[in-house]
């Protein structure tokens, strides 16, 4: 029972400035700067060591877990060392240091020969083994989610192809410039879970692609391009899932618990090229915009490179930005650094002016409710945050605390501009750490 | 008026009634021992013990589930009024305080990012820390909400214990989110006040006063109670005699002795040759033969006074690198009960 | 610490945020309640004039010296104390002494907001708090009306006191059991327009619903509580109508008499003091509904407006307790509860 909208939600402008530019592809720089952990899960456990010669396409990283992922170079060049690094998530974290030659050598690539007709479990290996991970941010490993446990039942595919943060382009370029290599990846996964029909989600502020989708599966009927109202966070997994379907993923549950996968349209096109070509994922989709850029570009960038490398790309800044995010303003992450490299799930770096950004004091709270009426799982903020700020933390859990999903409604709607997401974070660890101390 | 009157005496009756019976139906026994304990505790409430509030650690003192000790707020006259309202023996324990094992220079610290957000050091923290050195204070004060005591203060941006007020619950140790908060004996004068892990290079570049790990202060230990863990000195509490030999050697001064100033031993003409300090000495810095005048190598010693301690012949004055004599020797009579850890005779 | 020089700021997301802020809203509520504060000027001169100016002062300075008082940040550039200050004022006749405006200032922000922590600690309205003390301590003053200008007439606002307004005259009927109810009180025209006796806000119904109007379309009121409040009082206003119509008057008149409209647009409205949700808003408004009529017809006050939403403020948080939105993926807790949980 589709909906195409879901209850709550913001509406934050758009700004996308990019939406009109074709992507470019990012010259691989001299350095790049591969990190362990670009993954949910146990970070991989190196493959290589110093010294050592890699090619292109090259499997560095094992996975460290049953939860984990491959990590393979997208340049070849010498290993320089294994260490510490500057990592997206903020702390320096283990990486790979590969010092590029420039020849761009690539191993042998070797595609699923006639995937069509293959068995499930050889194209999930073939996934595996290219270290695909979930592209929309979420960075899970893509394996894991199509084999899920036995008890069970998909019976819905939906592709993300929402995009729904501001200034973000770099889904809406993928799905006009590739669309073939997008609907591709989602007929292999329709052959792994072996489903007849799949839904490829897009909101209504990219006309383009939905009608550039809708042509190319006019006589197809084993996909549906779904036009979807454009809200923030239209895109997140279980909004979508509400929308396309009506389901409610149960509490504490995932989106399989209501027989549902959701992907993320890179991850689809990764996918193909993974079956297809045999291409291990390397490289992606990345919008650097903002303000405070000279010239708002789509690049295709290789992991690993220093952003450094993409503002240049970009022109540079017209000024000192406030703020540079990695992902969208809504619930990206503030960098402190430049070097720090592209990873998986960098869909884009928003470099915000001083202007844009707001460093006034939080007021106190009006009880206006807002909160309340805009956050798409009917939880009450205001309340969880007061006793979170409390200390009581089990009651709030008690008010839904831990269903909430972070996507920073309640935050841009306060009038107070309390931190209400930071707290709601604050609040979870303090849980989690509860769990493990009694556990 | 006269029904005014009779309905509302009524309904004070039946008010007066219905109370005395549900404090009678409703009555909780509470032993009454249990009820003078809680009034003899500090009554702070901080939960250091583990129990919910004062109430709750003397019904567990009553059913002898804890030691009173295990209240560390608790001072000795408290302690001594509990021994005697449970009737057991009360054994003493070393005053314990809190340390934040980090003292980075205010003036040279940098910051990698301008944090905006939740005035907590667990949130800042979270984004990774404002402060180039991903282990050190960060400075909002979490320890100081914890703190029931008012024991514990930001000072340019650091957290500092005032040692005095510092019951050592413990509250503050649970909130640092970069568990530099740590117990220690307030005896324990010699302190390791830096919590960087990582290798020199990277600790030197974002502190001056950090660990290197160069291991100078193990070298320089007599007691071997300093060793190098994960990339820091680790002091071993026990075996650390308190001589701040280490602190003098360290290159960078995350070291610091906060005890008096350690002088050299020097052993004048009275000295008879019994040999005891010769033995004593952790470094074996004194020579000399039996019933023969023993000398003290300056160079070898570490200042830990354990020979002026022991020796009851007013031969060990303390000196100075001039040789000025600092503190004249022990008078005979005042001959110190040995009750600390590695003095015993 | 060192100065952050070209540092980039690192915050929590979302870092885009609403442009919306609470001095926005104040100040736009000002800018709702204009109208309707000058009408009253047009219609009293002078007398509403300086009630307005000395309630609005009266209000801004003694939350600044309370704020002081109590060691906290003095945040008067909100406009919170101006809006305040407005709607005490509207809550008074033309040309109320001085010396209970202030008293009145010192309890509306006083006791009203500054004793429960300040803005959006209170659970009652200020205003009406300030309002309702003001009444009962004061009753003489508060129900002295004076005589409005007639429209269009020219010439300044006479002195002259008058008779009760139309609630008041009803209020006597119902008491005296004479039947002098109903459409002829006065003109429907007059009652909407303002150009009848009462407290400086309760006059004009277009001005104030002009000003609800430009609050409902910016988002900051929703149309859940005037809506049922306005409508449960019609209703039931026209059934006790209908019952005896010569000694209950109309719906209509119940609606344009009185503070309703100054009170369902802008008093039970008020953020703080009412409930969050759509369905909290419209039990809200149901309740201040029926016990403004009670009060009307049946209490000792001819208005009850006040009254009720008081009431019903202290309702709100047991209603905010009750009308929680069911969560997104709800599971209902297991029949068999154990007790506790993981601590």
């Amino acid at each position: 029972m589709k909906t195409r909208r879901f209850p709550g939600g913001v509406h934050p402008p758009e700004k996308k400035l990019t939406a009109k530019v074709p992507v470019v592809k990012l010259p691989a720089p001299e350095e790049i700067v591969v990190p362990l952990s670009m993954h949910i899960g146990a970070p991989a456990k190196p493959l290589v060591a110093r010294g050592d010669r890699v090619l292109r396409g090259q499997a560095i990283a094992e996975p460290g877990g049953f939860v984990s992922a491959y990590i393979h170079s997208p340049v070849s060049g010498k290993v320089k060392k294994i260490e510490p690094r500057p990592h997206p998530m903020g702390r320096a974290l283990p990486s790979i240091v590969i010092i590029n030659d420039g020849l761009d050598e690539c191993v042998d690539f070797q595609p699923v020969d006639d995937w069509r007709n293959a068995e499930p479990d050889t194209l999930i290996a073939a996934i595996q083994k290219a270290g695909i991970v979930g592209m929309g941010g979420a960075l899970f490993p893509t394996h894991v989610k199509l084999k899920p446990p036995p008890q069970f039942t998909i019976d819905t595919v939906i592709i993300n192809g929402v995009e729904c943060e501001p200034y973000l382009t770099a889904d809406h370029r993928l799905m006009l410039e590739q669309p073939e290599k997008v609907l591709e990846g989602l007929r292999i996964i329709l052959r792994i879970l072996g489903l007849k029909k799949g839904y490829i989600g897009i909101e209504a502020n990219k006309p383009d692609a939905i009608e550039l989708l809708r042509m190319k599966t006019a006589n197809a009927d084993d996909i549906e391009i779904v036009d979807l109202h454009v809200k923030y966070p239209q895109g997140g997994e279980k909004t979508l899932i509400y929308a396309c379907t009506g389901r409610e993923v149960p509490s504490g549950g995932l989106p399989m618990n209501c027989g549902c996968v959701v992907q993320n349209v890179g991850t689809m096109a990764a996918i193909c090229d993974a079956i297809t070509e045999g291409k291990p994922l390397m490289e992606r989709n990345v919008t650097v915009t903002g303000e405070c850029i000279k010239n708002p570009v789509n690049l295709l960038a290789r992991i690993g490179t220093p952003i450094s490398k993409l503002i240049e790309a970009a022109g540079g800044f017209t000024e000192t930005p406030a703020k540079i995010i990695g992902g969208g303003p809504m619930m990206g992450m503030t960098q402190s650094s430049l070097d720090v490299p592209v990873t998986k799930g960098t869909s884009g770096l928003v470099c915000l002016p001083p202007s844009l950004v707001s460093t006034s004091d939080p007021s106190p709270c009006l009880r206006c409710g807002s909160c309340v009426r805009h956050c798409p799982f009917h939880l009450l903020p205001t309340d969880i945050v007061r006793l979170v700020k409390a200390g009581r933390v089990d009651e709030a859990a008690d008010l839904g605390l831990m269903d909430c999903c972070e996507c920073g409604s309640c935050s841009y709607i306060c009038p107070s501009h309390i931190e209400l997401l930071q707290w709601m974070r604050l609040g979870k660890a303090e849980v989690m750490a509860n769990r493990k101390k009694t556990a | 008026m006269l029904t005014a009157v009779l309905i509302l005496s009524l309904l004070g009756l039946i008010s007066a009634v219905g109370l005395g019976v549900a404090s009678r139906v409703f009555y909780v026994e509470i032993d009454p021992l249990v009820e003078k304990l809680t009034e003899v505790l500090p009554g702070a409430n901080c939960g250091g013990c583990g129990y919910a509030g004062c109430a709750g650690f003397a019904a567990a003192l009553a059913a002898k589930e804890v030691g009173i000790n295990d209240c560390s707020v608790a001072d000795s006259d408290t302690k001594q009024t509990l021994a005697r309202l449970l009737g057991v023996e009360l054994t003493e324990t070393a005053k314990e305080v809190a340390v934040v094992h980090c003292k980075f220079d205010p003036s040279k610290m940098q910051n990698r990012f301008e944090y905006k957000g939740v005035s907590s050091c667990k949130a800042a923290n979270m984004l990774g820390g404002q402060l180039d050195c991903s282990y050190g204070c960060l400075g909002f004060g979490d320890c100081v909400k914890a703190c029931n005591f008012n024991a514990i203060v930001i000072k340019d941006g650091l957290a500092e214990v005032i040692p005095e007020k510092c019951t050592s619950c413990g509250m503050c140790v649970e909130a640092c989110p970069r568990n530099l908060i740590q117990i220690h004996s307030l005896a324990q004068k010699v302190l390791v006040l830096c919590s960087n892990k990582d290798k020199a290079k990277a600790v030197s570049s974002v502190c001056k006063i950090g660990c290197i790990a160069c291991n100078k202060c193990v070298k320089a230990c007599p007691v071997e109670a300093i060793s190098m863990v994960n990339q820091i000195a680790v002091i071993d509490d026990e075996k650390c005699i308190a001589c701040g030999a280490c602190a003098r050697e360290c290159p960078t001064n995350c070291i610091f002795d906060f005890g008096e100033t350690h002088y050299v031993a020097q052993i004048n003409d009275k000295c008879t040759g019994c040999t005891l300090c010769a033995l004593k000495c952790p470094a074996g810095a004194i020579s000399g033969d039996k019933k023969q005048m023993h000398v003290v190598d300056p160079k070898k010693c570490v200042r830990c006074r354990i020979c002026y301690d022991i020796c009851n012949f007013e031969s060990i004055e303390l000196v100075n690198e001039e040789g000025k004599i600092m503190i004249p020797p022990r008078p005979k009579k005042q001959r110190k009960k040995k009750k600390d850890s590695g003095e015993a005779a | 610490m060192t100065e952050e020089k070209n540092k980039f700021i690192v915050s929590s997301s979302p870092h885009l945020l609403t442009p919306d802020s609470v001095t926005k809203i104040m100040w736009t509520v000002v800018a709702a309640l204009a109208p309707a504060a000058l009408v009253s000027i047009y219609f009293f001169g002078f007398f509403s004039a300086y009630v307005i100016a000395l309630s609005v002062v009266g209000c801004v300075v003694v939350e600044a010296l309370l704020a002081k008082l109590f060691k906290r940040p003095v945040s008067i550039r909100d406009g919170a104390a101006v809006v305040t200050g407005l709607l005490l004022a509207l809550n008074l006749p033309a040309g109320s002494p001085w010396w209970m405006i202030l008293i009145g200032c010192l309890v509306t922000i006083g006791l009203g907001k500054m004793v429960y922590g300040g803005l959006g600690q209170n659970v009652f309205n200020p205003a009406l708090v300030g309002r309702v003390f003001l009444l009962i301590s004061f009753p003489v003053q508060m129900t002295t009306w004076r005589a409005p200008k007639a429209l269009f007439s020219g010439g300044p606002a006479t002195d002259a006191l008058t008779s009760a307004t139309p609630l008041g005259m009803m209020k006597e009927a119902i008491l005296m059991n004479k039947p002098i109810m109903g459409d002829k009180i006065t003109s429907w025209t007059d009652m909407a327009s303002g150009y009848i006796p009462g407290s400086l806000g309760e006059t004009s119904a277009i001005a104030l619903i002009l000003g609800g109007l430009f609050l409902l379309y910016k988002g900051y009121i929703t149309w859940h509580i005037p809506v049922t409040y306005v409508g449960c009082v019609a209703v039931m206003g026209q059934i006790f109508h209908w019952i005896n119509p010569a000694l209950y008057p109309t719906a209509l008149f119940h609606i344009l008499a009185g503070g309703l409209i100054l009170g369902a647009l802008f008093m039970a409205t008020d953020m703080v003091t009412s409930p969050m949700t759509g369905k909290g808003q419209i039990i809200f408004g149901f309740g201040c509904g029926v016990i403004t009529v009670i009060i009307r017809l049946f209490g000792g006050y001819p208005e009850g407006v006040s009254f009720a939403i008081l009431l019903m403020n202290a309702a709100t948080p047991l209603i905010d307790r009750y009308t929680v939105p069911k969560k997104y993926g709800f599971v209902p807790p297991p029949k068999e509860k154990e007790a506790g949980g993981a601590a």
